[in-house]
């Protein structure tokens, strides 16, 4: 999609994309609540990803930021306007609809233009941006077939350049790779972030994949039953999730649980074991401390001073190529996953016991649900 | 496919396995393949045969004779057409049966579209009582229908109790093309509505919400997509309609009057009465060439307009 990249940069029509504020935004439906009470803050040229299981209200909110689902209550601002009140054709937004929702009846040109017959743009310049939308996702050559006539991944190019082509100051896409194979979606992934990086729109992209939000994303807002649980980048989720929803949702983990004593913030007690925390955070009672398996070393010896450390057992390897991931028995027959490196690797092997250790300002602590 | 690799008996003829694999190819090749595996030597094609004799049997031969008649009595030659191309009452009559027909096709459609478009957004309760509405008809005998047509439409029936209390003035009804047009559309509404809810289902309700987004007002927006998707249902139930409407009879012998009569009436006159059998015919003959001549447009435009031939079925797909 790169290829014509700067002609999107250098039409006048360019703009910026629109800061979004989203207050108390609650969708009810019956007796169940979709959205409880959204607060988010999105900011001018952002990729803002919305992660979370089905049913936890990402596409609730979507939707309701395109205008085809009326807020309950709460309040949707763009550049500082209330939206409440404007219907979609008016919102000035770009959308990618899951199965892409392109007009069958019409040709991949025709699908491409309809945006801008609605805008009155003259001939001219309509058949000039529908050219370079078409260039921009690659699909010279298939501008008079209809939708059913390409593939997946075809359809999903013309569902982004219809979405783009009026260049919206803000486009919203509902998994639009969800129908894809791997292969093309990684492709299609590094292709919408090299559009993003280039058009300045701000983007607010809605998936259950952990793997494609990180992938994309600036920030991720991480969606649980309603709620937004928490809002970072993807290296703030990943190294310091605040809860264990988290946690469990993104990556791979060894989770410790125990309790945190108000009188001893410094430890985790669990069993016999102390297990020293990482300093300054604010969680007391039961909780659970949360160990990535790349931050975790096995070894044959006692964790070296400052290092936190458990007795495991081996129980099961996986050789990965570049990697060696091995599940290890900790105290009370839970278990937990290390990753073991070139430079890491202990030469332990299924069966052997031994000691995981970590640097404890590497392990996060949160609250046991 | 268990067989043996092909090549181990040489000379054999081609195996299903090898077959498969051809028509795989071809499908490769972007050349349409059959989509259904047929097992070699199959008989299933017997199965419609008693169907087949039973439409040679019943529809063929008497269509035949009745081509056959209209050119052949009282003696060979065109007489018959010359006299129905000519005669200003037939012409009359194929006029008014065509203009009758054409206007029952509008009047279903301009009322089934919402109606089939109210299906289509309701829940399943509404749905269910809607599709009701449109089935009773179905469900109760035709000369019942029409009989009770006559009690609402005589000059002191219902309908003109209702227009006098209203102020509007009685007005005849019964005996008229109005009231003959009535009776038919109340009759032929399932016909327009089913084939236009079964297109109406199958169209994605997110493309309209992808219209408006794109920046189209909910009117245009459905106008847009919405409409042109519903197209093949429009000519369906149009087609079903318009060649029903040709050959009404029972509605318009009783709320017709004869002196306005429709070219099935007429049909019937000139063979049951008139003995008539080569003028019969070649109104028959009108008729039916009219009637093929419809399809074939239709279906022409059809594919014109909507890249799919028309789904003359789709009203029976419940």
């Amino acid at each position: 999609m790169s290829a014509d990249l700067e002609h999107f940069g250098s039409a006048d029509l360019k703009r910026s994309g629109a800061a979004i504020e989203l207050r108390g935004l609650t969708k009810t439906y019956g007796s169940s609540q979709a959205v409880r009470g959204v607060d988010l803050t999105i900011e001018p040229g952002e990729f803002m990803t919305f992660l979370g299981p089905s049913g936890s209200g990402k596409t609730t909110t979507l939707n309701m930021i395109a205008g085809f689902v009326p807020p309950t209550s709460g309040d949707i601002l763009v550049d500082d306007e209330p939206l409440n009140a404007v219907p979609p054709h008016r919102r000035e937004m770009g959308m990618v609809f899951q199965g892409y929702a392109l007009f069958p009846h019409l040709s991949v040109w025709d699908n491409i233009e309809f945006p801008l017959r609605q805008r009155k743009i003259p001939k001219a310049e309509r058949r000039e941006l529908v050219r370079t939308a078409v260039r921009t996702v690659q699909l010279e050559g298939f501008e008079r077939r209809r939708p059913a006539q390409l593939s997946g991944g075809q359809q999903q190019r013309v569902a982004f350049a219809r979405a783009i082509v009026y260049r919206p100051p803000v486009l919203l896409m509902d998994e639009p790779l969800g129908a894809l194979d791997k292969k093309l979606r990684e492709a299609l992934q590094e292709e919408i972030r090299e559009i993003h990086r280039k058009v300045g729109t701000t983007f607010l992209y809605v998936t259950h994949d952990q793997e494609e939000a990180l992938t994309l994303s600036d920030r991720i807002a991480v969606y649980d039953d309603g709620r937004i649980v928490q809002v970072g980048t993807a290296k703030e989720l990943y190294e310091r999730p605040q809860s264990l929803f988290v946690a469990q949702f993104l990556g791979e983990s060894t989770l410790l649980r125990g309790v945190v004593h108000p009188d001893d913030r410094g430890r985790l007690h669990a069993g016999a074991y102390g297990i020293p925390l990482p300093g300054g955070h604010t969680v007391r009672g039961d909780a659970v401390v949360v160990i990535r398996p790349e931050r975790l070393r096995l070894s044959a010896e006692q964790p070296a001073p400052g290092r936190a450390g458990v007795p495991v057992t081996v129980r099961d390897e996986t050789y990965l190529g570049h990697s060696r991931k091995l599940t290890v028995e900790l105290p009370g027959g839970s278990t937990g996953l290390v990753r073991e490196g070139p430079g890491t690797a202990s030469g332990l092997r299924v069966g052997d016991t031994g000691f995981a250790t970590w640097d404890p300002a590497m392990a996060a602590v949160v609250p046991d649900k | 496919m268990t067989a043996p690799s092909p090549g181990t008996r040489p000379g054999r003829p081609a195996r299903p396995a090898d077959r498969r694999a051809g028509r795989q190819a071809d499908r490769a090749r972007g050349r349409s393949a059959t989509a259904v595996e047929r097992a070699p030597g199959s008989r299933h094609w017997l199965l419609i045969v008693p169907t087949a004799l039973l439409v040679l049997a019943g529809f063929g031969y008497p269509v035949a004779t009745i081509v056959v008649r209209s050119v052949t009595q009282p003696e060979p030659g065109l007489q018959n057409f010359s006299w129905l191309l000519h005669d200003a009452t037939a012409l009359e009559v194929l006029g008014r049966t065509l203009v009758v027909a054409a206007v029952a096709t509008l009047i279903t459609l301009v009322l089934g579209y919402p109606y089939a478009y109210l299906m289509t957004v309701s829940g399943p309760a509404l749905r269910g009582l809607l599709m009701l509405a449109v089935l009773m008809p179905f469900w109760t005998s035709l000369m019942v229908r029409v009989f009770a047509w006559v009690i609402i439409l005589q000059d002191h029936g219902v309908l003109n109790t209702v227009l006098d209390a209203l102020g509007l003035g009685r007005t005849q009804l019964l005996g008229t093309t109005t009231g003959v047009l009535i009776g038919m559309c109340q009759i032929l509404m399932p016909f327009m509505v089913l084939p236009l809810f079964n297109a109406m289902r199958s169209i994605d309700r997110r493309l309209v919400q992808a219209g408006m987004i794109c920046g189209a007002p909910p009117w245009k927006a459905f106008w847009r997509v919405f409409v042109p998707l519903s197209l093949p249902g429009v000519f369906a139930g149009s087609l079903m309609v318009f060649i029903l409407s040709l050959g009404f009879y029972i509605t318009p012998a009783v709320l017709g009057s004869p002196r306005q009569e429709l070219l099935p009436n007429a049909l019937y006159t000139q063979i049951s009465e008139l003995l008539n059998w080569g003028r019969g015919g070649a109104l028959a003959v009108a008729l039916l060439l009219t009637a093929g001549v419809l399809l074939a447009v239709t279906a022409w435009v059809s594919k014109r307009v909507t890249g799919k031939s028309a789904q003359v079925t789709g009203g029976l797909e419940l």
